[in-house]
């Protein structure tokens, strides 16, 4: 009798910690507040500056407790979509706006229109920038708030540029002729000094930034365009040129632990293409540097080009959706952003009203360019409304990068392929 | 103890072992196989639709080019491999000092494959890798091996071979240690060659051994990912793209669930095909001691 009794604990415990497993992520505090989950990609130091405004939703909430678990950013949307189809994911999450379409489609994420025309929401749609809803919208329903955005522009190294007796892309912009003429010469010259020119990456994210600052398009009206597109092949061909004739190195070819970042703190390329998240890194280090746009070969002074942005959504199976809905707009308000990206904060305001927390800074001289980006640029629209798509035209871009691909059959195939997997989803 | 409560005793005892396979192999290998006749992207309600998902996979390019590679690395690894394995261990069985040999072939084993695959990575720089720095001593300009797409598989088949290295060296170890003395003092009698003893005592007597390592060896090629995933993400372009990576891809990437576990019954299949073949193909040349099967 002892023993079957031993048998019915162990049994017991078994159910006890299956039971225990199942339990919804969210619940109530001891103080009778209740408890929210948010989870979001981001190193220790991105971590830190969202919980500046968890920390502030906190302290003026009587009723809603959050807590913010980080996820590494590699495989976050597997480990994303994982916790959700187990029931286990948090109330509330970063999505990148390559993946958002697919949360869309399969129901998982709250519509958030309703709720932002209420007096509950600390934000309202209109006070977002135009270009940055992509993928977050479907017929006219907004599924996610940009948490903030990136615009992508140029960073160069100052000093490096001195030594070398290179006009700086700062001299040509002044001149009115930053254009892509003048990033050719400048990159010949840090290669012809020893250096490298230019960091490229081989995602459409980066890609697509040669092909606006051309004129050209990929898509157009929800139509792949690229293939029909002069301007675009014109854009991957200097891209692919470039590479060849060592004016730009492509970023796949570097080892492990030489990314970009790491090459420009370490004054060994004088200038790579990214968002403000790399300023609070390049920050902590003597390097002397300052920002330029995308060098243009358009009419426009500053060329239209990508946004890099993230959304954030409330899970439509949580226990409280209607809570986790007012942390979100909190989250991303004008307060909620101020709090976050003040000081060195990592991307730049997708509300308006609070740009001066990018251009109140000394370093780097040159914050509004940021803010021009964020005018003029757009978000990746149809291209990331395809799960998967993203890494078949990066898998596309490296095989012309390396040399293995003409321009012309890279853009036939990315187009191909694009038209094939859109007509799938 | 009468009989019967022994053998209750018996099935108390395999219990946890018995509960964890059928918790963690075989229902999932039962979901996914159910899953591969249903469209599903990982949430809602599931549509039965038949063979689709099958027949989709065999008109897609990319699980074509991943069935392509994967075979293209097995036939690189697995004879190479156990010809590799058998030579060390035939070396080793004699040498002085063994012990710290084997440890030193056996490390590799024991090291996580992602710390593996990001030191083959550093390796096989094409800059600023060792292998190219010690190449260009003797004055030869190394290619950049995970990046041009003939030589990435080969690159990547070369590492596995060195990592799978330690595990087979050990088994055929443990079967050359078990092949009794008198056979070859006989042999020594008779007047009998080192060759002729490895050809008609030693290789023989080693069949067993060879055929399960062989066997081994063709379902864990058959599952290369690691290396693949951390060293290249299946690039350039396809060119290591293998089938596994391919059914992570399926299911993580393009939340196709369907497709996905279609693939991954397939290379069930596969597997399941050439072990079958090799057992019979077995009663050929594998030779028990005994006698028997």
């Amino acid at each position: 009798m002892k023993k079957r009794s031993g048998v019915f604990v162990l049994g017991g415990m078994a159910i006890g910690l299956v039971a225990l497993a199942g339990c919804s992520s969210s619940g109530s505090s001891g103080d009778g507040k209740v408890e929210l989950t948010f989870s979001a990609w981001g190193n220790p130091a991105e971590l830190k500056v969202y919980q500046r405004a968890v920390d502030a939703f906190n302290e003026q909430s009587d009723s809603v407790e959050v807590e913010l678990t980080g996820i590494p950013n590699d495989n976050y949307f597997q480990t994303l979509t994982t916790r959700l189809q187990g029931g286990q994911a948090p109330d509330l999450f970063y999505v990148g706006a390559e993946d958002i379409s697919t949360l869309i489609s399969n129901g998982t994420i709250e519509p958030l229109s309703e709720f932002l025309n209420t007096d509950a929401s600390f934000v309202k749609a209109d006070e977002f920038a135009d270009g940055l809803w992509g993928a977050s919208q479907k017929d006219d329903e907004i599924y996610g708030l940009p948490v903030d955005c990136n615009p992508f522009l140029m960073y160069y190294n100052k000093g490096m540029f001195e030594e070398a007796g290179i006009k700086t892309p700062q001299e040509y912009f002044d001149e009115g002729n930053w254009n892509w003429e003048a990033m050719e010469e400048v990159t010949s010259q840090l290669r012809d000094a020893g250096k490298y020119g230019f960091v490229q990456e081989g995602g459409h994210g980066n890609i697509i930034n040669w092909v606006w600052s051309n004129g050209g398009l990929f898509a157009e009206d929800d139509q792949i365009v690229a293939d029909e597109n002069d301007l675009t092949l014109e854009a991957f061909e200097f891209v692919e040129r470039m590479v060849a004739e060592d004016n730009f190195i492509f970023s796949g070819t570097l080892p492990e632990g030489q990314g970009m970042d790491a090459m420009f703190m370490s004054n060994q390329v004088g200038m790579v293409g990214a968002g403000r998240w790399l300023t609070p890194m390049f920050l902590e280090t003597s390097i002397d540097f300052d920002y330029i746009p995308w060098p243009t070969n358009t009419e426009e002074e500053i060329p239209s080009v990508n946004i890099a942005t993230a959304y954030m959504s409330a899970n439509a199976k949580g226990d409280h959706v209607e809570e986790a809905m007012e942390f979100v707009s909190f989250y991303t308000s004008q307060v909620g952003q101020e709090t976050r990206l003040d000081g060195e904060g990592n991307a730049v305001p997708s509300v308006s009203g609070i740009d001066e927390v990018v251009v109140n800074q000394e370093k780097p001289e040159h914050g509004s360019y940021l803010l021009d980006a964020r005018e003029t640029g757009r978000v990746v629209g149809l291209e990331f409304t395809s799960p998967g798509l993203n890494k078949e035209l990066e898998d596309i871009y490296e095989v012309m990068l390396l040399g293995d691909l003409s321009p012309k059959e890279a853009v036939d195939q990315a187009a191909d392929v694009a038209r094939d997997m859109l007509g799938e989803s | 103890m009468n009989d019967s409560k022994r053998k209750w005793w018996g099935y108390f005892f395999i219990a946890p072992q018995l509960i964890g396979m059928l918790a963690f192999s075989i229902l999932p290998l039962g979901f996914a196989f159910g899953l591969s006749f249903m469209k599903w992207d990982g949430f809602g309600e599931r549509e039965f639709v038949g063979f689709a998902n099958y027949i989709s996979q065999f008109k897609d390019d990319n699980f074509i080019t991943a069935l392509v590679n994967t075979a293209y690395y097995s036939v690189l690894v697995i004879p190479v491999g156990i010809a590799a394995a058998l030579l060390v261990a035939l070396a080793l069985n004699k040498v002085k000092g063994k012990t710290v040999y084997r440890v030193f072939f056996f490390m590799p084993v024991v090291t996580s494959s992602v710390s593996i695959g990001v030191i083959w990575m550093w390796l096989l720089n094409g800059d600023i890798g060792l292998i190219n720095q010690l190449l260009a001593m003797i004055g030869i300009d190394g290619p950049n091996w995970l990046t041009d797409r003939n030589l990435v598989l080969p690159s990547i088949a070369g590492l596995s071979i060195w990592w799978g290295l330690g595990t087979n060296m050990v088994i055929f170890l443990a079967g050359l240690q078990g092949i009794s003395r008198s056979y070859y003092e006989a042999a020594d009698i008779d007047g009998a060659s080192s060759i002729q003893k490895f050809l008609h005592i030693t290789f023989p007597l080693l069949s067993p051994t060879t055929f399960f390592v062989a066997i081994m060896s063709v379902i864990g090629s058959f599952q290369v990912f690691d290396q693949a995933y951390v060293m290249t993400q299946g690039g350039p372009g396809k060119a290591s793209y293998t089938l596994v990576y391919h059914i992570y891809e399926t299911a993580f990437g393009r939340t196709a669930f369907g497709p996905s576990t279609a693939s991954a019954m397939v290379l069930f299949a596969i597997i399941l095909m050439f072990t079958l073949i090799q057992f019979s193909v077995s009663r050929k040349w594998v030779h028990y001691e005994d006698g028997g099967r």
